[in-house]
């Protein structure tokens, strides 16, 4: 059985490899660490996950409390309470800690969705090429061209509203994207000596993409799947903003956008703390997607 | 090769991709079409209840069966499909469950305003977007350029919802300076030009915000990677000016990569109407649709829909035509 390489782990050629792999990925955290903003951001990021852990530690009040004490009614942020209240009592800081729990799991599982599925389109295209190809890239710009919003806004409106629905919604509708970065990536490790290598020696295609395709289009896939969960938060945000989103009385930072526009004129810190929340949640997510990308792609410094 | 062979070339070129983008089109709206007809078909609700109302419960079984069938409503899917698809064509898209007119008449006059709406913000969004992305570009790593990238990034990373909703606060709510929602005044003061401006201002503003960074950030990595190629070196070498060689070496080609985002924007601009015109009640097919959903009027929901997608097909096939007249390799003269 000496005859297979793969067979025998403390082969010098497998160390090797191993040791060529973890020495990229020193390599890629090593170029990441150096971009200050992406490092800043993904503290923000870290900080934000801990808070929404440890929610019922740190939240000041059950986030569903009501409170008719007239004092506090829209109570102007303090140090009690943070955020202030809305009219019904309720401490706006701890809606916003749990509704970092809601929302960013939101993101997060409709993130996995997309990019599972876009890698599964992408790397299937990219790899056997062909009329597969065209027929799966041709799909992916119709549903490129439809109004996706809508259909997202009509899906909400069919479903029962609930959070696993909206998750899935978004999650099936925004792959698109990471597929036709995953396919030009997989297309272009298809035509490199190593994978003719695999071909020759008879790996099995499934093998072949598993092993040595998708492995190595790990940084674009991973950027892509980054910048998708800053999409998923600002489009839960729009729908539970129009009532089509995470139902009552969860809280998320969309469906407190909502609440808060109804006393905008009074209490625009109800309207104004969710909003700075995602707005900076978004951005540290962008700013992180942008130094991985840097980070996985030396040579590609631009932009 | 002869120059006549070579436009004979081009416009064939040209011709391919056009024709590809219309059989897309075409394909899309028989999808959007299916999907409408599915959604008008399967939704709860009994379509002969809807049509007559409270007097179906006065009628006999019988009399219902035979309405049901000179609806058509028992002939086999295909032949209602096809049936329904004949009578879009001729506009004719079915009645408005809740408003009780027909769509085509409601979503006739919701088109004006989105089009207003959606037309201001696409061009100042070009416009602000390529100047600020040129100027960068041009003024590479000093505070200015900085300054634009984050803020594009800043821009990038906020919900348009809360956009809206602050400048409703500080512009319309705090400093009275502009209106915070609909078209016009109501009441006699209202319905002049400048009335109808001022009621502009800050949807307009909010949608371009948004949409504006993009193209900031597209037009200023585009012209980059222009600067950075041998003809532009080559350029400047023979003792062009920089301006010239800016304008009319660097500018137009990067043009190339950044009218792409044309078709992008379009979805972009379509998508941001349905929350901009709810936020600020403009009377436009956006509100229109969200109010439809909410309300499940799906006849009229579906109207929309067909609408929404007209407008991101005429989006990209003009980004196809611009980027058709802007790269000489398609130019047919």
């Amino acid at each position: 059985m000496s005859t297979d390489v793969r067979s025998r782990p403390d082969d010098p050629a497998r160390a090797l490899a191993r040791r060529a792999r973890r020495h990229f990925l020193l390599d890629v955290w090593a170029r990441f660490v150096r971009n200050r903003l992406a490092v800043a951001s993904l503290l923000v990021l870290v900080v934000l996950f801990l808070a929404a852990a440890f929610a019922p530690v740190i939240a000041p009040a059950d986030p569903n409390a009501i409170d008719l004490r007239p004092e506090m009614n829209l109570a102007t942020p303090s140090l009690a309470h943070p955020f202030g209240t809305d009219d019904s009592g309720r401490d706006w800081f701890a809606r916003a800690l749990y509704g970092a729990r809601v929302s960013l799991s939101v993101a997060f599982t409709a993130m996995v969705i997309s990019t599972t599925i876009g890698t599964l389109v992408g790397s299937t295209a990219g790899y056997f090429g062909g009329a597969v190809d065209t027929v799966l890239m041709r799909l992916v710009e119709v549903l490129l061209s439809l109004p996706l919003f809508f259909l997202i806004l009509i899906a909400q409106a069919l479903l029962t509203p609930s959070i696993l629905n909206l998750t899935w919604v978004i999650g099936v509708t925004t792959w698109m994207n990471v597929s036709r970065i995953v396919r030009a990536e997989v297309m272009a490790i298809s035509a490199t000596d190593y994978l003719q290598a695999a071909e020759a020696i008879g790996v099995p295609h499934g093998r072949r993409i598993l092993r040595h395709v998708l492995p190595n289009a790990a940084g674009p896939i991973i950027v892509a799947a980054t910048l998708s969960i800053a999409y998923a938060i600002l489009t839960e945000a729009a729908l539970s903003y129009l009532g089509l989103g995470v139902p009552l009385p969860d809280p998320s930072w969309g469906n407190m956008l909502q609440k808060g526009l109804t006393r905008l004129q009074e209490a625009p810190w109800l309207v104004l703390c969710p909003g700075l929340l995602i707005s900076v949640t978004v951005l540290a997510f962008n700013f992180v997607g942008d130094g991985l990308r840097d980070a996985f792609d030396p040579l590609m410094k631009h932009r | 090769m002869e120059p006549g062979v070579k436009s004979l070339l081009a416009a064939a070129a040209m011709q391919r991709l056009v024709a590809i983008r219309l059989l897309h089109s075409l394909l899309v709206l028989l999808i959007v079409s299916i999907g409408s007809f599915a959604l008008m078909r399967y939704t709860p609700g009994d379509p002969v209840a809807a049509l007559i109302g409270q007097q179906a419960r006065l009628m006999s079984p019988e009399d219902l069966a035979v309405i049901r069938r000179n609806l058509g409503l028992d002939d086999p899917v295909h032949v209602q499909y096809g049936l329904w698809l004949r009578n879009a064509l001729q506009g004719d898209l079915g009645y408005s469950l809740g408003l009780k007119r027909p769509v085509t008449g409601v979503i006739a006059e919701r088109i004006g305003p989105s089009f207003t709406l959606i037309g201001i913000s696409l061009v100042l969004s070009i416009v602000l977007g390529v100047s600020f992305g040129v100027l960068s570009a041009v003024r590479r790593n000093t505070a200015f350029d900085h300054a634009v990238t984050v803020g594009s990034f800043i821009g990038n990373s906020m919900p348009q919802v809360w956009v809206g909703l602050m400048l409703v606060f500080l512009f319309a709510i705090k400093l009275r300076w502009f209106p915070a929602g609909g078209m016009v005044t109501l009441g006699s003061s209202g319905g002049g030009l400048g009335d109808r401006l001022e009621h502009l201002v800050l949807p307009v503003t909010t949608l371009t915000l948004t949409n504006l960074v993009v193209w900031t950030r597209y037009q200023r990595a585009s012209l980059l990677e222009v600067l950075g190629q041998d003809y532009i070196r080559v350029a400047r070498a023979k003792g062009l000016g920089e301006r010239t060689v800016l304008l009319r070496h660097a500018w137009r080609n990067s043009l190339l990569s950044v009218v792409t985002l044309l078709g992008n924007s379009f979805v972009f601009l379509v998508e941001g109407a349905y929350i901009v015109e709810t936020i600020f009640s403009w009377p436009g097919l956006g509100r229109l649709g969200v109010e439809a959903i909410l309300k499940r009027d799906y006849p009229l929901v579906m109207g929309v829909a067909i609408l929404s997608s007209l407008f991101i097909i005429s989006g990209n096939l003009l980004a196809d035509l611009a980027y058709g007249a802007l790269n000489p390799r398609l130019r047919s003269r």
